[in-house]
């Protein structure tokens, strides 16, 4: 694989976000940065979770996600047995971009890449994440640990780049601190914190441009942690002045960050100087932080609990031939990075890597080449032999270093205690990791075993039950909530939030909506608390009351998208259609990565007639996510239907059948039309079912319901659906339109006289101790089941990926062989059909019907 | 640049002293500025030291 001659520079910025940068850059006071912008493609750059820097740049590195990379936080334990060490490279299981790049020959140099210690042997310089920091005072000896520098014989060098703290002068701080000399800095710290943050950062620049200057380079990567430390320390001086700050304090500290980002801009001037014009330059951040009104009032008291200050959009610039000029890039996560960096060296990208290609930046993108893995590449690739000692002294050293930083915890002399702690905080961070890619059930695994190991933990347990409210396990949610209440002893709006969210996933919105109001009295305005309250009011078509919590929300954050979004949602169900395009557009200018909101401003313009407008919006929901078939169903709608031109439809269809991620079987009908009696006979023919069995057998289904908790919240929560592929699920019919369109379904919808099935469901209510009046007619209800069946019959009919055959519920108790073949042949053969057919207890049918009518 | 006498020029060609205390340009700079500041507080240091002998 020939790669293209190319010289790529990667700059980090961590925690750098446009919302502080943007004043900056609009008040002429960061002009690098708004050349880089002008001159190429830039967007904001999607974080993952958990938000921690050793994980989210490692993911960087390598494309994929930390379940995959194996950094999963600050420390491990050690292999001693005897506590625990700072993470490693050592520990990362897999290939990073420079490792490809030595493959291929490549120059490559890396400085400060966290976690980079030791220095791996590349194919050029790499200076580790344990480089900068200087932890005595400037007249010790200030040593370089062993595995700092690559290649060894280069460390006395860069030892001698090093910045130390106190070599800095009033003249370095005061850019940032305007009134230094009104600091009593015997007792306040904080100047010295800004000249340790300037001096590591310092130390950093010094090594790449040495290495930009002295060395030949294809691939330069640099990592700057200083804009982070500088915005935890110091965001919550930055303008404007919040109530709770001091005024004294905000008058001195106001302008540390905005001093911070000037010099990074002064950086990155030098590195583009040296770099040369015919350089690709990458300026990423991998999380943004919150400059304003989002910013919290306190750090809640645990691990990375500092982490609650970072939002969820890093920055994203990419300059050089063939990239975009003055352009913005949308979608953009930090998966990408490697992807987008193998493509611009002319190099496959592998399919095992979690991010694409930003073709989006491209002017003139070539095809993306591919490759399985690249983990099974055999070649120098410069990574550190398995088993690489680790200097027992460096280890305890560097761990004191990430205390001192605020990383970690001291882990005290109890050996056994941090390791204990240390695994459970990895495994913590890497059911995160797994929920946050989708792999719900692997996340779920680790959280239940971390909660039954500490039930006291409260985050664990909140975690926890959050997952299974999205994966729509009710009643084990329910229980952790209850468990949570009893652990605590006391009343916590927080809790009250959580239970709130749980009844509204489970429908009883009246509870949800009172819970909310309760935790509003209790503990004032919680984030994104009148967003629920609004959702709730809004599942009790109170749609007024939805759009006065709204508003409240807009006031409390005037930049939330997702209120904005709510707010069109409100006025759309409203049939206020120009309104609700107006805060559809809103939302979409406050983020414009918002695919459901380009899908609402779609269905807005349809409803005001504007079909070919409606069209470029779904148009831009199918660019931001080529799998969303509902909009591509839409566009093919419209131009058969509205605009009358089937012909350009076409290519929408073909589309969507390209785009289906895999088949789900339905069972559906209506409630007591037989579909319990159908699982069972696909049970039987050896179709895999989807049920968690939660819902136990009784007198009107002795044989059990065969259903899944979660699809009675299809409605609002489809993602469990991921775990259905291939399976049988039964779904009540009335649910069938919210099957989201990405999978194809085959549907056995059974049919069964209107007046049987009313008869039936009132048996089942009265064995259930509910009342029934018996002897009345519900015609209401014999009208409403009669349109939920003439809807389903138009649904099935216009959904391409649907496929559905609707049986009989008499046929199957007359004779249940013939519909058993019949269903084989529906779902391309291959059950038990004598089985099937078996399953059947027509006894039991008949004694029911029975029963049911007479 | 010139390394040697301590001294940075501008793009128009002006000499740019370099102050003793050091700044945040030349930082900027990276280890080329941070070299041109040590040897000029070092120069400076031993120009004081040289003056003290002397009287």
């Amino acid at each position: 694989m020939p790669a293209r001659k190319k010289k790529v520079l990667l700059i980090g910025w961590d925690a750098a976000d446009w919302k502080f940068l943007n004043p900056l850059i609009d008040a002429g006071l960061m002009p690098t940065l708004k050349g880089l912008i002008e001159g190429g493609a830039m967007g904001r750059l999607a974080t993952l979770d958990p938000p921690l820097s050793p994980t989210l740049w490692t993911s960087i590195a390598t494309g994929k996600r930390p379940y995959k990379h194996g950094i999963h936080g600050f420390t491990e334990p050690d292999p001693s047995g005897e506590g625990i060490r700072p993470i490693y490279s050592t520990n990362r299981k897999v290939k990073a971009i420079w490792n490809i790049l030595t493959q291929h020959g490549l120059k490559t140099h890396i400085v400060g890449w966290w976690p980079s210690h030791p220095a791996e042997p590349i194919n050029g310089v790499m200076v580790s994440n344990f480089y900068q920091r200087a932890n005595k005072n400037i007249n010790e000896p200030w040593e370089m640990k062993s595995g700092t520098v690559h290649p060894s014989e280069k460390a006395d060098l860069f030892a001698q780049l090093r910045v130390h703290p106190q070599e800095l002068t009033g003249s370095h701080i005061q850019p940032f601190i305007p009134n230094l000399e009104k600091v009593n800095q015997a007792k306040d710290r904080r100047p010295y914190n800004v000249a340790t943050t300037l001096a590591d950062c310092s130390t950093i620049h010094s090594a790449a441009t040495y290495i930009l200057q002295n060395e030949e380079w294809d691939f330069m990567a640099v990592y700057y942690d200083a804009i982070d430390h500088f915005c935890h320390g110091f965001m919550k001086y930055h303008p404007p002045r919040r109530e709770h700050i001091p005024m004294a304090d905000y008058e001195l500290y106001k302008d540390v960050v905005n001093g911070g980002c000037r010099f990074h801009d002064m950086m990155l001037a030098r590195l583009l100087e040296l770099a040369g014009e015919d350089t690709t330059v990458m300026l990423i951040s991998d999380h943004g932080f919150h400059p304003d009104h989002n910013r919290p009032n306190f750090i809640p008291n645990e691990p990375a609990g500092p982490a609650i200050e970072h939002s969820d959009y890093g920055i994203i610039v990419m300059k050089g031939e063939g990239i975009k000029k003055d352009d913005t890039i949308f979608g953009a996560s930090l998966l990408d990075i490697t992807p987008t960096l193998l493509h611009l060296f002319g190099l496959p990208v592998a399919e095992d890597m979690d991010g694409k290609v930003l073709l989006q930046a491209f002017e003139d993108p070539a095809e993306i080449q591919t490759i399985k893995s690249w983990e099974n590449i055999k070649g120098n690739d410069g990574r550190h032999p398995e088993h690489l000692a680790i200097d027992k002294e460096d280890a305890k050293e560097e761990l004191r270093q990430l205390i001192e930083l605020g990383y970690v915890e001291d882990p005290g002399e109890n050996g056994a205690a941090a390791i204990k702690a240390t695994l459970d905080e990895n495994n913590y961070n890497l059911s995160r990791a797994y929920i946050n890619g989708g792999e719900w059930e692997e996340g779920i695994k680790i959280l239940e075993q971390l909660h039954a190991e500490n039930p006291e933990t409260p985050r664990f347990a909140v975690r926890l039950a959050h997952a299974y409210q999205t994966t729509g396990q009710f009643k084990n949610a329910r229980k952790i909530v209850d468990h949570i209440r009893e652990v605590q002893d006391r009343e916590s709006p927080q809790l009250d939030i959580l239970e709130g969210t749980l009844l509204l996933a489970e429908q009883r919105y009246k509870l949800a909506l009172d819970l909310f109001q309760k935790a509003e009295r209790e503990g004032g305005e919680q984030p994104h608390l009148q967003l629920r309250i609004a959702n709730a009011y809004m599942q009790l078509n109170k749609l007024a009351e939805a759009e006065n919590a709204i508003h409240k929300a807009l006031k409390s954050d005037p930049e939330s998208e997702r209120a904005y979004f709510t707010l069109g949602l409100i006025h759309y169900n409203s049939l206020r259609y120009e309104e609700a395009l107006g805060a559809f557009l809103d939302a979409i200018g406050l983020m414009y990565a918002q695919p459901t909101a380009h899908y609402y401003v779609g269905e807005t313009l349809a409803q005001l007639g504007e079909y070919e407008k409606a069209i470029d919006a779904f148009e831009v929901c199918l660019k931001l996510v080529p799998s969303f078939n509902a909009a591509r169903q839409r566009i093919i709608q419209i131009y058969e239907t509205d605009l009358e031109k089937p012909g350009l439809a076409l290519k929408y269809k073909a589309d969507f059948q390209q785009k289906i991620q895999g088949t789900i079987t339905i069972v559906s009908g209506l409630p007591r039309s037989g579909t319990s009696m159908v699982m069972q006979m696909l049970e039987a023919g050896g179709l895999d079912i989807f049920t968690d069995k939660t819902r136990e057998a009784d007198e009107s289904n002795p044989k059990g319901y065969y259903e899944h908790e979660a699809v009675k919240g299809l409605q609002r929560n489809k993602q469990f659906l991921d775990n259905a592929i291939d399976k049988t699920v039964k779904v009540i019919a009335h649910l069938l339109p919210h099957l989201p369109l990405k999978f194809r379904y085959r549907v056995i919808f059974l049919e069964r006289d209107i007046y049987e099935v009313i008869a039936s469901q009132q048996k089942m209510l009265l064995r259930e101790g509910k009342r029934v009046k018996e002897d009345v007619l519900p015609l209401g209800l014999i009208q409403q089941y009669e349109k939920t069946l003439q809807d389903i019959k138009k649904w099935a009919k216009e959904h391409p990926a649907v496929e559905i055959m609707y049986v009989q519920h008499r046929d199957i108790i007359e004779n249940p062989f013939m519909q058993s073949m019949l269903i084989n042949d529906f779902l391309e053969g291959g059950l038990a059909v004598e089985k099937m057919a078996a399953s059947v207890d027509r006894q039991l049918y008949r004694e029911q019907n029975k029963a049911a009518s007479s | 640049m010139d390394n040697e006498q301590h001294q940075l020029s501008t793009e128009t060609g002006e000499q740019f002293e370099i102050p003793e205390e050091g700044s945040l340009g030349l930082l900027a700079l990276g280890y080329e500025g941070l070299m041109l500041w040590r040897a000029k507080k070092k120069e400076l240091q031993m120009k004081r030291q040289q003056e003290n002998n002397a009287r």
